[in-house]
C-alpha cells in the first residue's frame, strides 16, 4: 500500500467519523439545517432522520475504505483515490439534504413555529468585553516560518537555481498562514448565534468557544507550515525526494487535521458540547425561525445582515453570506492565495 | 447583559431595545459610565437594521440616559445612584404612568391588585 492510498485512507476515516457525529456536534435546535423550536427537537422525524443519516454514512465509508484497498492493489492506485473521496463526500452531501429535506417539510406541515413568541438575542458584553484573540499562539507558526527562512539560507549554495524553489516554501508557508490568521480573526470578531431560549448559556459557550477554536486553528497553522517546511528541506539535496519521505513530510499537518476534529468533537459547533455554565439562565423566547435564509441549511443569503462570517448550521466552523458582495471578494482572495503557488510555478517555468 | 427583541410584537423594535436598556438601568445590570455596543455591531448581533438601534440610542439620548463619548462611543450617563432626576422628567413620566395605570383599571384590574403588582415590580427591579 503506497503512502498516497495511507493519506486518503486517512483523510477518509476523519472525514467519515466526523460526518456520522456531526448530528450530535451541532445544537439541537438546528438538526440538519432546519431551525426548531426547543420543544420540537424530540420530535420522532428528528431521531429517525438522525439515525438513517448516520446508517448511510457508516455503510458508505466503509465502502469507500472497501473501495480505496482494493485500489491499491490494482493499478488504478495513484489516480483513484480522491475521485473515490470525492465520491464519499458527495453522498454524504446527498444524505444530509434528503434528512434536511423531511424535517423542513415535517417542520412546516405541522407550522412547528405556531404559538411561538421569536426573538432576536445578543449579548452586549461579547461586542463591549470581547474575548482576547491569543495572538500568542501564533508564535509557533512564526517560529516555524522563520527556521524554513534560516535553512532556506543556509541550503542556498546547494539548491538548484531557482529562486522560486529555495524561497517558495517560505512564501507558501507566509501565504497560507497569514490567510488562516486573518480568516481566524474574522471568524473570532463574527456575531455570535446565541440560543434564546439559553441566552447565557450560549453566550458563555460561544465566548470559549471562539478561544478555544483560535488556539487549535494557530496551532494547525503551525503544523501545516512545518509540513512545508520538512516537504522542501527534504527535497532540497537531490532536487526532489522519495515518495515515502515525502510523505513523512505531511505527518504533521495531519496531526493538525486530527486535532481540529477532536477539538471540534469536544466543542460542538459554536460551543453546543461545552459545559453549562451555573449562571441563572432562563428562556427569553425562541430563537427566530430564519430557514429562509439558508439555502438548504448550508449556503447563508442574507442582503440585509452586514456579517461576512456566519456560524455554520451543519459542519463546525462558520460560512459566508453569500448576500453580501463582499463576501465574494474574500472568496476569491481566498482562491487566490490557494492557487498561487500554482500560478506562480505555471509563469516562473 | 442579555438583550432581546421580540419579531413578531406591535412594540417597535427600537422601542423594545430603549425598554431594555432602561430595564438594565434600574435592575443594576448596566451602570454609570457602562459602555453599549456601537449601532452596526448591535445590529448585526441581532439582525436588524443599524438605523433601528440608532433611533433606540437617540430615545435613550434625549432622556438623558446614555451620552456619546469619543473614546467608547455610546455609553449609560446615569443610573438610580445618580442623583435626583432632572426637574422636567417627573412630569412626563407621571403623565404615561396614568395611562398606563388606567390602563389597567379599564381592565377589571382591581387597585389592590394593581398596588401589589407595582410594588412587586419595583422589587424585583432594584439593586440588591
Amino acid at each position: 500500500m503506497t503512502m498516497y492510498t495511507v493519506f486518503h485512507l486517512l483523510l477518509l476515516s476523519i472525514i467519515t467519523c466526523l460526518q456520522w457525529m456531526m448530528p450530535t456536534l451541532v445544537r439541537p435546535t438546528v438538526p440538519f439545517g432546519v431551525r426548531v423550536p426547543l420543544d420540537r427537537v424530540a420530535s420522532p422525524v428528528i431521531a429517525t432522520q438522525r439515525r438513517r443519516y448516520r446508517a448511510l454514512v457508516a455503510g458508505t465509508g466503509a465502502l469507500a475504505v472497501a473501495g480505496l484497498l482494493a485500489l491499491s492493489v490494482t493499478g488504478a492506485a495513484n489516480s483513484g483515490p480522491p475521485y473515490l473521496l470525492l465520491a464519499a463526500l458527495a453522498a454524504f452531501g446527498l444524505y444530509y439534504y434528503l434528512a434536511h429535506r423531511a424535517i423542513r417539510r415535517q417542520k412546516q406541515a405541522e407550522s412547528w413555529y405556531e404559538g411561538h413568541r421569536q426573538v432576536a438575542v445578543a449579548d452586549t458584553s461579547l461586542r463591549t468585553d470581547p474575548p482576547r484573540f491569543p495572538w500568542m499562539w501564533a508564535s509557533p507558526a512564526a517560529s516555524v516560518i522563520l527556521a524554513t527562512a534560516v535553512a532556506s539560507v543556509v541550503a542556498y549554495p546547494r539548491i538548484p537555481q531557482q529562486t522560486a524553489t529555495a524561497f517558495g516554501p517560505v512564501a507558501a508557508q507566509l501565504g497560507l498562514t497569514t490567510m488562516i490568521i486573518f480568516l481566524c480573526l474574522m471568524t473570532f470578531r463574527s456575531r455570535a448565534d446565541l440560543d434564546a431560549e439559553q441566552p447565557v448559556t450560549s453566550a458563555v459557550q460561544h465566548r470559549r468557544y471562539v478561544v478555544t477554536m483560535a488556539r487549535t486553528i494557530l496551532g494547525l497553522a503551525a503544523l501545516v507550515d512545518a509540513s512545508i517546511g520538512l516537504a522542501a528541506v527534504l527535497s532540497w539535496p537531490h532536487g526532489s525526494a522519495p515518495s515515502a519521505v515525502l510523505a513523512a513530510s505531511l505527518v504533521p499537518g495531519l496531526v493538525g487535521l486530527v486535532a481540529i476534529a477532536a477539538v471540534a468533537i469536544r466543542t460542538g459547533q459554536t460551543g453546543s458540547r461545552l459545559p453549562a455554565t451555573d449562571r441563572p439562565d432562563r428562556p427569553a423566547g425562541t430563537t427566530r425561525d430564519d430557514d429562509r435564509y439558508w439555502l438548504a441549511g448550508l449556503f447563508y443569503v442574507n442582503r440585509d445582515d452586514r456579517s461576512l462570517l456566519v456560524p455554520k448550521r451543519f459542519g463546525i466552523g462558520s460560512t459566508v453570506n453569500f448576500g453580501n458582495p463582499w463576501s465574494w471578494l474574500l472568496l476569491a482572495t481566498i482562491l487566490g492565495v490557494v492557487l498561487a503557488p500554482s500560478l506562480a510555478r505555471a509563469v516562473l517555468r | 447583559m442579555i438583550l432581546s427583541v421580540d419579531l413578531t410584537s406591535e412594540t417597535p423594535i427600537y422601542q423594545q431595545l430603549r425598554d431594555r436598556v432602561v430595564e438594565a438601568i434600574a435592575a443594576g445590570t448596566l451602570t454609570a459610565g457602562d459602555p453599549l455596543p456601537s449601532t452596526r455591531a448591535l445590529g448585526a448581533d441581532l439582525g436588524v437594521n443599524f438605523h433601528t438601534v440608532n433611533k433606540a440610542y437617540d430615545l435613550l439620548r434625549q432622556q438623558g440616559l446614555v451620552r456619546l463619548t469619543r473614546k467608547s462611543g455610546t455609553v449609560i450617563a446615569r443610573d438610580a445612584t445618580s442623583g435626583p432626576p432632572d426637574a422636567g422628567f417627573l412630569p412626563g413620566w407621571e403623565a404615561r404612568m396614568w395611562t398606563l395605570l388606567a390602563e389597567a383599571v379599564a381592565h377589571g384590574v382591581p387597585r389592590d391588585q394593581l398596588l401589589d403588582r407595582c410594588r412587586e415590580a419595583l422589587m424585583r427591579g432594584v439593586t440588591p
